[in-house]
């Protein structure tokens, strides 16, 4: 078990203020990091099979090797936090077999009630053609779908509540109060896929759209009104990021999400460039559960990496220097998966995680 | 020849003059020169695409659409952006049309966004297409560039579909 999990988060500084007060625990029992279980499960296979049917399976045995989903979710209700910021692309959400397979795997064990939250941009109703888009998959497994509602909102940020990371980079970070409900099991379902300005996209930057001003993680006065009016120098806090993110998840997000799944059946590459990318995917047929997302990340960077060597980054490597297109497009011009282990989001290195490695049979 | 008449000899050159210049203004003034005046008029001259309602995206608004993503565009000083669907049949298609401050800021967005090899598409002042799951075409024209999608169940019917598109949109583009 990895040294974040072992630690627990009870000792993390976590302060709720202002006027939004939430009482009760606000970290879940980890309870799939229990002694003798793994930290990571990796499990491939399903080509045979319906991609749902395949997400499915892939799920099923992944969590069954942690200890079963029931364990998790029975009786208690269920928050999912799914990626759907391309309205244009299903290949850069999470996909809707991985998020139909999570529905229907919660149902079946149980859960009380499922909510899929977040505040995303367009990517319940993005199309393709003959399949349904998330929001009529959500629909079809009979949960509930809450969008949280954008910063220009008025009165949007009833939504959320105010919370205080350590440090001093945060002025004020709020964060959906559906997932601080201490009764609600969170789960963290993330597409495996390339960003155009930070190299990477996984369990962690997933947690951004269950916040209120998500341009705050680039901007060094998260409070401020942003105002760039064509002018990307207003997005001046792309330095900070990383600190911004991994204080966002180690201290408030992360303790919150009882189970990370990392969405590899098709990871995808190019998500609106950088620069000469393309969208594209490649079949993986690969799912990964587990409770460390940094860990997770890490992984998923790898499994990134190995299809293109030559474009792509490696998971710790340096992304600030080099011909990679991912290199230009990185605004931080540092490994934030690298600074978030330096946080203690996680851990990076991958040898002293406990994973297994299952094939659908 | 009376004072009176030669002093108004002129009036009527002066109303035509006048009318002239009105008229002018008025086809000037019924040409609105924005995106989504565009879509609007593609969407009037097509009759064998059904438009869906176009949604406009001025400056900052950019992240409201694509969130980070937005700014690659807005480092190439992109203005407004209008986005609308279009359908045929069971076919469907994503049009993002936006306006830059200049052409030669049109051209260096399309320059980057090119970099990959394409295939050339026969729209704008230059134009590509990439065969992906759904079909991406991008062209541009004078300060406009245009990113299209296509969604159907034959690749080839999506390619014919954002051929159609385009060639709407772009008769719109020329002289805005």
């Amino acid at each position: 078990m990895n040294a974040h999990l072992a630690k627990g988060v009870g000792r993390r500084e976590f302060l709720v203020g202002g006027a939004a007060v939430l009482a009760g625990p606000l970290w879940v029992p980890p309870v799939f990091a229990a002694a003798g279980k793994p930290d990571m499960v990796v499990v491939k296979g399903g080509a045979a099979l319906a991609p749902e049917e395949a997400a499915y399976q892939r799920l099923k045995a992944g969590t069954e090797r942690l200890g079963g989903l029931a364990t998790l979710v029975k009786g208690k209700p269920v928050v999912i936090k799914v990626n759907a910021t391309e309205r244009s692309s299903q290949d850069a959400n999470t996909s809707v077999p991985a998020a139909a397979a999570l529905l229907r795997l919660c149902r079946e064990c149980g859960a009380a009630g499922l909510t899929v939250v977040g505040q995303e941009w367009g990517g319940f109703d993005s199309p393709r053609a003959g399949q349904p888009t998330l929001r009529q998959a959500i629909a079809a497994a009979g949960a509930t779908l809450t969008e949280l509602p954008h910063y220009w909102v008025k009165g949007g940020e009833a939504a959320y509540a105010l919370c205080k990371p350590q440090g001093d980079v945060w002025h004020e970070l709020y964060v959906a109060k559906a997932i601080l409900d201490p009764s609600a099991v969170v789960l963290n379902l993330a597409r495996l896929k390339s960003h155009p300005h930070c190299v990477y996209t996984g369990c962690i930057k997933n947690v951004i759209g269950l916040t209120y001003r998500m341009f705050g993680f680039h901007k060094i006065d998260d409070a401020e009104w942003p105002r760039n009016q064509g002018d990307p120098a207003d997005s001046d806090g792309w330095h900070v990021f990383p600190q911004k993110l991994g204080l966002a998840f180690r201290d408030v997000i992360g303790p919150r999400i009882a189970l990370n799944i990392l969405d590899a059946g098709q990871p995808t590459f190019g998500w609106r460039g950088p620069g000469p990318e393309r969208l594209a995917t490649f079949d993986a047929h690969t799912t990964i559960v587990g409770t460390d997302a940094l860990a997770m990340d890490v992984y998923g960077c790898g499994l990134l990496h190995a299809q293109r060597p030559d474009v792509y980054l490696p998971a710790l490597g340096d992304w600030s220097q080099g011909p990679s297109p991912y290199v230009k497009g990185n605004r931080s011009k540092v490994n934030y998966l690298v600074e978030c282990g330096k946080l203690g989001v996680g851990q990076t290195d991958l040898k002293k995680v406990a994973i297994d490695e299952l094939s659908l049979a | 020849m009376s004072l009176a008449w030669r002093s108004a000899w002129h009036v009527p050159a002066w109303l035509g003059a006048l009318v002239l210049i009105l008229c002018a203004c008025r086809s000037t003034l019924a040409v609105p020169r924005g995106p989504v005046a565009a879509i609007t008029a593609a969407a009037a001259a097509s009759a064998s695409l059904r438009f869906g309602r176009t949604e406009e995206y001025r400056g900052e608004r950019l992240y409201d659409f694509m969130d980070g993503a937005a700014v690659t565009y807005l480092d190439h000083h992109c203005r407004t952006l209008a986005a609308a669907d279009v359908f045929r049949g069971q076919d469907q298609a994503k049009i993002e049309l936006y306006e830059l401050a200049s052409a030669a800021d049109s051209a260096a967005l399309y320059a980057e966004l090119t970099g990959s090899p394409g295939t050339p598409f026969a729209a704008g002042e230059a134009g590509c297409i990439w065969a992906g799951f759904e079909p991406e075409a991008l062209f541009r024209r004078g300060r406009f560039l245009v990113r299209l999608l296509g969604y159907a169940k034959d690749r080839e019917a999506a390619a014919a579909l954002l051929a159609d598109v385009a060639a709407a949109i772009d008769a719109q583009l020329r002289g805005r």
